[in-house]
């Protein structure tokens, strides 16, 4: 239980693949538009990473060096399609058109790829997997949480829930473009903020 | 006939080669496995959808719905999608609209034959933006089609303030392009029901 607990601290906080590795931004900026939105995609992105991770750290052996990228990508794409098939037969009139074009580009998000170069190719299955766990549920965190941002101050909803009073004027900037760089950009720098104070207070701790 | 076998084999190019043919054929095996285990599921989804978006513009449930041909000399086949008649109260038409980025948008007209008017419009599904164009889709936007009479010459127009003449539509606040992609698909349903569905080679297709 020490490997699970570990991976999960690395992939949600010391090596968030949004805040920290600074991966996968094109879907990062596109979906967060709405907070169930942002959700979605990462849960999709989570499904993807474990399996992928599996399947590739299972066939490290067998992956021949010099053409490991076009195999990746093979074994990457299919997941990704397994679950848009998946999507269209289960959330068709929600997740599925929300989602839509952004779902194909879970096969070129860093994310993947990167972690199934840096990790799966060269560990054991059930680490790999663990590994994306923990990267997907930092990716997912980090939608939720700027989409929550986003779609609050953007439209005054939550969930599509309303929070905020009748009379609030939404900031619709904040769903378009420029809006998602700043709450981005803003994202990253708090979360680095604090997680550099928790680190403080780690080393300070240990050196009593 | 061996020894070029042997020198195939350790041939590092020919051996990547093969190993890759061999991810792809497993790979294609288990997508055509996938999709053959949704198609029924997902082509329910899509008839289930596309019903109710017919029955809704009628307000009612349970009608008897029976599918048209299409006449291709009055309308481009491309867009326009499927014709009903709702037996007792009108027809359908289900119709592709150009969204913002040029993505497609199904939208449902609903024209009743009681008062001669479009009696609803749905959009069924889109790949706007929440919170901008996805607002085409809230009755608050739709609800300015109906009551349109369908006999008269003009059709709708968007207008971006305040819309006060018959057949001026509301844009949606920051998404000019979806109401305007909206607004051109309800045209041209609204087109095909006027030249065809509402003359008397048209209203003769059905029961």
């Amino acid at each position: 239980m020490a490997k699970l607990s570990e991976h999960l601290k690395r992939g949600i906080l010391d090596e968030n693949p949004t805040f920290v590795q600074v991966l996968g931004t094109c879907p990062t900026l596109a979906v967060t538009t709405a907070a169930a939105n942002g959700l979605g995609m990462g849960l999709s992105v989570l499904f993807v990473l474990m399996g992928s991770n599996l399947v590739i750290s299972l066939l490290r052996k067998f992956i021949p060096e010099k053409i490991r990228i076009p195999a990746y990508i093979v074994i990457i794409a299919t997941f990704v399609t397994i679950i848009d098939l998946l999507l269209q037969a289960f959330f068709y009139d929600t997740l599925y058109q929300s989602l839509g074009l952004f779902i194909p580009l879970i096969v070129v998000n860093c994310i993947i790829l990167g972690r199934a170069e840096a990790f799966a190719g060269k560990n054991k299955p059930l680490d790999s997997v663990l590994d994306g766990l923990g990267n997907g549920l930092g990716f997912t965190f980090a939608l939720t949480f700027i989409g929550i941002i986003r779609e609050l101050i953007g439209a005054g909803t939550i969930f599509g829930l309303y929070v905020l009073p009748e009379t609030y004027q939404p900031a619709t900037l904040l769903i378009m473009a420029p809006g998602g760089f700043f709450v981005f950009g803003l994202s990253i720098a708090v979360f680095r903020a604090l997680k550099n104070k928790l680190e403080q207070k780690k080393a300070a701790k240990e050196a009593i | 006939m061996s020894k070029t076998v042997n020198k195939l084999k350790h041939n590092p190019v020919f051996h990547n080669a093969f190993m890759l043919g061999i991810f792809c054929i497993v790979a294609g095996l288990a997508l055509g496995l996938a999709y053959e285990s949704t198609k029924n599921v997902i082509a329910e989804k899509k008839e289930t959808v596309t019903l109710q978006a017919f029955e809704s513009v009628f307000g009612e449930e349970g009608l008897t719905i029976q599918e048209l041909e299409i006449n291709p000399d009055f309308a481009d086949k491309d867009l326009i999608e499927k014709v009903v008649y709702a037996k007792d109260f009108g027809y359908a038409v289900e119709i592709i609209g150009k969204g913002y980025k040029g993505d497609a948008m199904e939208i449902v007209v609903g024209y009743s034959l009681s008062n001669n008017q479009i009696c609803g419009v749905q959009l069924v599904s889109h790949s706007e933006t929440a919170g901008l164009g996805a607002n085409a889709a809230k009755p608050s936007f739709l609800n300015q089609f109906i009551g349109f009479d369908a006999t008269s010459d003009s059709g709708f127009s968007v207008v971006k303030n305040g819309a006060d003449e018959i057949g001026e539509i509301d844009a949606l606040g920051g998404a000019t392009k979806t109401s305007r992609g909206v607004c051109d698909a309800v045209n041209m349903a609204l087109d095909y029901i006027q030249r065809y569905l509402l003359t008397t080679e048209g209203g003769a297709n059905h029961g």
